[in-house]
């Protein structure tokens, strides 16, 4: 057992080499080759990449026990593909094999029966929710699970790190050439920015549609070259099923109050100028601070460059509004947003590796000047956890969270510090999924807490009349309100190992008992 | 709220009763007689009991003790019920208790 | 200006009350964090009859638990006529900054000011919400204890039998007599809240009326609605500038010896010279609450 640079014991001899977090920057680190060797081949017939069924793609594209399987999220809980594929697999007696998914939901609770009759043994992902996050926190699979960072995936990806067999691309619109879009079509889902690394380097590549129009696909978002094989299907999945309770304006006061403060925080920062770019993450209050921020900016008369990440009417509005030059858009979440990508050239599809893979020497995420984003949990040393529960159960995973908080300048964490009974705000977080040294504020509704290695932004709070607090302070605060939680029990048991996004490991998530 | 102990909480002169609410924050707690001699019986559900499972346990117990009652059947439903607030539906749960029952 | 000042010298600015049900725990642990003035943890309209018992437990227990974080802690008690008041007032008397009585008149002001020997620094606002109450609103504004009238709109015109509508026009003379009485008396003037929640803009035109009037504050009934009413009760930066100018003007003629002060044309007398204070007091106020938040 050894300790890495945030002091979170780490086993050794972790699968695949794993070298353990320490604190360096990431490009200093990376290695590897990007590119991949695709096969060259003609077309042999005008419908020669479309075949009748998923079944049948399974078969031409040489799939066998153990290989890597791939899916992207842009569905999310309401994505089809990943449960159809994996149930045909497993009616053709396939086993063993790896799910490397971007991002795992609810609505793929059958993912927990695949494991659990050996079909599945191994996943990796950026997020998971749902089900599938309890089974592998009570142990259910034969190995620990991957979870990776937005960014750190596609740089796995293109170093060589995690070699996909077959990708499966839902795709909401498709021409018999393999060319893909994701906004058109009864299932449009907008960017498929997460799926666009899976299409460049996975050995074979199998698009699934519910929407096959004749060559050629307008617009195309994913090229034919990189598709091998296309399915056509009664429906990949419902779009209504993207939009979930995470994406709407939070209504709770208490939260409002704490967007409100965030949003001042932001103001008092000086980054909230013409030129000012920002992006927010999926929960209710982050998005209420971009509500308060577009107030502020109409009534600077500012005018930002790009908004970035995942878009929602929201960012749409604010583009419309003038407030943005234009978006980068990685994922869409709602179909207002799905509609201004189809339709307004200033909203920019971007795959996942410009939005923010390190290893691609500058992605969106290091031109960001403002992230708000939110945490189950914040240690006093400002790490955050958006991984687990306190009860140590994963419920979550990095996602664009770690990326964009080690590019912006500036990092806002918006949280309660208690939750009910709960302290968000504690002595160390039952998992690392972004260091503190990447977060620069954590705005409460006990007051703010500024990094200590950013006392210049303290004052400049300070002078605009925020509450600033020790982060101590707060956490004491809250004990003594609801007293210490009783210690998680733990077996030694790792279930899943959280990767950094340079590929290091920056924490383990042990079986509870 | 009838737990088919009638014949033993008139004897005791302590009748059923409950307090509080489901909602987030709050606790449902539910008073009934017990059992002569067997003291306080505790159920405890809670959306936090890993975490304050015996906090929850001792505060109720206390609250009881303060309360006067001796031998009773209690369950408690919790939400994230801070410790005043258990003491709070604990104490009502109670005092109800002792005087006639009910929910009101 | 007014009297809302304790025997322990404790200044309450009550721009905002913000209304609480005492059954509620989570609505009470969220309020110290919603910027109000004054919270006021309500044993009366907002708990039903089931359940009296159980608030008044909670709400004593809140008011020893709870950070309250510079707010006032008022407490709704029941009626004089409700057969509570007793116990509500024993229980809470001790903990709480301020007893807020509803359906006050005269006589239940009196009531509750001997029950109220045991608790020393206890405050009353009467809540102006009877027909009686309101035609002897000079007396409750003078009645011991009692640092603020409050206009209970809706009872008030149930009360009378009046029809209640959005524009108001009904409760004009009421709100005219709350605040009349209460500067007479140097009491705090507490406007009927706002009821339509989901209506902003309503609720801002409505609060020129309270300023206009004169009222100290306003009550809230949903937390979106404090921001809202301190926005509209604070000086504008024309009403500052002008009273520092009347203040200027006022000192250059101490200074000269010149009796009459006039600016733009216009006579500066005492009383006006007084308002200007009075302005620039309640600025100062929104610099330290901004501080504070």
């Amino acid at each position: 057992m050894t300790r890495n640079a945030l002091g979170r014991e780490i086993p050794e001899g972790l699968p695949g080499g794993r070298r353990i977090y320490d604190g360096s920057h990431p490009a200093s680190r990376l290695t590897g080759r990007s590119g991949r060797v695709k096969g060259v081949g003609m077309m042999t017939a005008p419908s020669g990449k479309t075949l009748p069924s998923i079944e049948d793609a399974i078969r031409a594209s040489g799939l066998k026990d153990g290989m890597t399987v791939s899916f992207h999220h842009h569905l999310r809980d309401g994505d089809d593909v990943l449960n159809m594929v994996l149930e045909a697999c497993s009616r053709m007696g396939l086993k063993d094999l790896r799910v490397a998914a971007s991002s795992i939901f609810p609505v793929h609770a059958p993912l927990v029966d695949h494991i659990r009759n050996g079909v599945v043994t191994a996943v990796e992902a950026n997020y998971i929710g749902g089900p599938v996050g309890e089974a592998i926190s009570a142990g259910l699979l034969p190995r620990p699970a991957i979870l990776r960072t937005h960014g750190g995936r596609v740089r796995a990806i293109e170093a060589g790190e995690l070699e996909i067999d077959i990708a499966f691309i839902a795709a909401p619109c498709a021409d018999p050439g393999g060319n893909l879009n994701g906004v058109q079509g009864p299932s449009a889902c907008g960017s498929l920015g997460y799926a666009v690394v899976d299409a460049q380097y996975a050995r074979c590549v199998v698009a699934v549609t519910d929407n096959l129009v004749p060559f050629p696909a307008c617009p195309i978002s994913i090229p034919g070259g990189n598709v091998d094989f296309v399915v056509e299907v009664d429906s990949i999945g419902d779009a209504a099923g993207m939009v979930s309770g995470s994406t709407r304006i939070t209504r709770d006061p208490v939260g409002l109050v704490i967007a409100r403060n965030a949003a001042r925080a932001i103001q008092a920062s000086g980054l909230l100028k013409d030129g000012f770019s920002f992006q927010t993450g999926a929960g209710g209050t982050s998005l209420a601070v971009a509500s308060f921020v577009r107030k502020m900016m109409h009534e600077g008369r500012i005018k930002g460059s790009f908004g970035l990440g995942g878009i929602t009417e929201f960012f749409v509005s604010m583009l419309e509004e003038g407030l943005f030059s234009t978006l980068l858009d990685t994922q869409d979440f709602d179909a207002t947003a799905v509609r201004s990508l189809r339709e307004n050239p200033r909203h920019q599809e971007i795959d996942c590796g410009l939005y923010a893979s390190p290893g691609r020497k500058g992605a969106a995420v290091d031109h960001l000047d403002v992230v708000v984003l939110g945490a189950t949990e914040v240690d006093t040393s400002f790490n955050v956890n958006v991984t687990t529960s306190s009860d140590g159960v994963v419920m979550g995973g990095s996602g664009g969270h770690s990326d964009a908080a080690a590019g912006a300048k500036l990092t806002v964490i918006v949280t309660r510090a208690l939750r009910t009974r709960l302290p968000v705000i504690r002595d160390s977080v039952t998992c690392v999924s972004t260091p503190g040294d990447s977060v620069d504020m954590v705005v409460t509704e006990r007051g703010t807490a500024v990094n200590p290695a950013r006392p210049d932004l303290a004052g400049l709070l300070r002078e605009r009349g925020i509450l600033v607090r020790d982060i101590l302070e707060i956490k004491e605060e809250i004990e003594a309100l609801v007293g210490r939680p009783a210690p998680l029990a733990i077996s030694g048991r790792i279930v899943v190992i959280n990767e950094y996004r340079d590929g290091s490991v920056i924490d383990v998530v042990r079986q509870v008992v | 709220m009838n737990m088919g102990n009638e014949h033993e909480g008139w004897a005791t002169g302590l009748a059923s009763a409950s307090a509080g609410s489901l909602l987030s924050g709050d606790c449902l707690v539910e008073v009934s007689p017990g059992a002569a001699g067997a003291g306080a019986v505790l159920t405890i559900e809670s959306t936090v009991l890993r975490a304050y499972g015996e906090q929850i346990r001792a505060v109720v117990l206390r609250t009881l003790a303060e309360a006067g009652l001796a031998d009773v059947m209690v369950k408690v439903r919790d939400r994230g019920a801070l410790d005043f607030v258990l003491e709070a539906r604990v104490k009502t749960a109670a005092a109800r208790a002792l005087s006639g029952g009910g929910s009101r | 200006m007014t009297r809302a000042v304790t025997p322990s010298g404790k200044t309450h600015l009550r721009r905002s009350l913000l209304f609480v049900p005492g059954s509620s725990p989570a609505m009470m642990m969220a309020a110290p964090f919603l910027g109000a003035d004054s919270i006021v943890l309500d044993l009366e309209d907002s708990v039903p009859a089931s359940e009296k018992d159980s608030a008044r437990v909670l709400v004593v227990k809140a008011l020893d638990s709870i950070d309250f974080r510079g707010a006032e802690k008022v407490v709704r008690v029941n009626s004089a006529g409700s057969g509570l008041l007793k116990a509500d007032v024993e229980a809470v008397a001790s903990r709480a900054d301020t007893i807020l009585l509803p359906k006050a008149d005269v006589e239940s002001l009196g009531r509750l000011a001997a029950l109220l020997a045991c608790a020393q620094h206890a405050q009353v606002i009467a809540l102006i919400e009877t027909a009686t109450g309101l035609e002897e609103a000079f007396a409750c504004a003078r009645a011991a204890r009692v640092t603020g009238l409050f206009l209970g709109a809706e009872d008030l015109t149930l009360d009378m039998g009046m029809e209640r509508t959005r524009e108001g026009d009904e409760i004009f003379y009421a709100r005219w007599r709350v605040v009349a009485a209460a500067a007479a008396a140097r009491v705090a003037s507490i406007d009927t809240p706002y009821t339509d929640m989901s209506d902003e803009e309503g609720l801002r035109r409505d609060l020129q009326v309270t300023r206009r009037l004169g009222f100290t504050g306003r009550a809230c009934i949903h937390p979106l609605q404090v921001e809202i009413v301190h926005e509209a009760l604070r000086p504008d930066q024309a009403a500052v500038e002008w009273a520092r100018r009347v203040i200027r003007a006022d000192e250059d003629a101490r200074a000269k010896g010149t009796g009459a002060v006039t600016l733009d044309g216009r006579m500066i007398d005492a009383p006006i010279v007084a308002r200007a204070h009075h302005v620039l007091d309640r600025a100062a106020t929104y610099e330290r609450r901004e501080v504070r938040d």
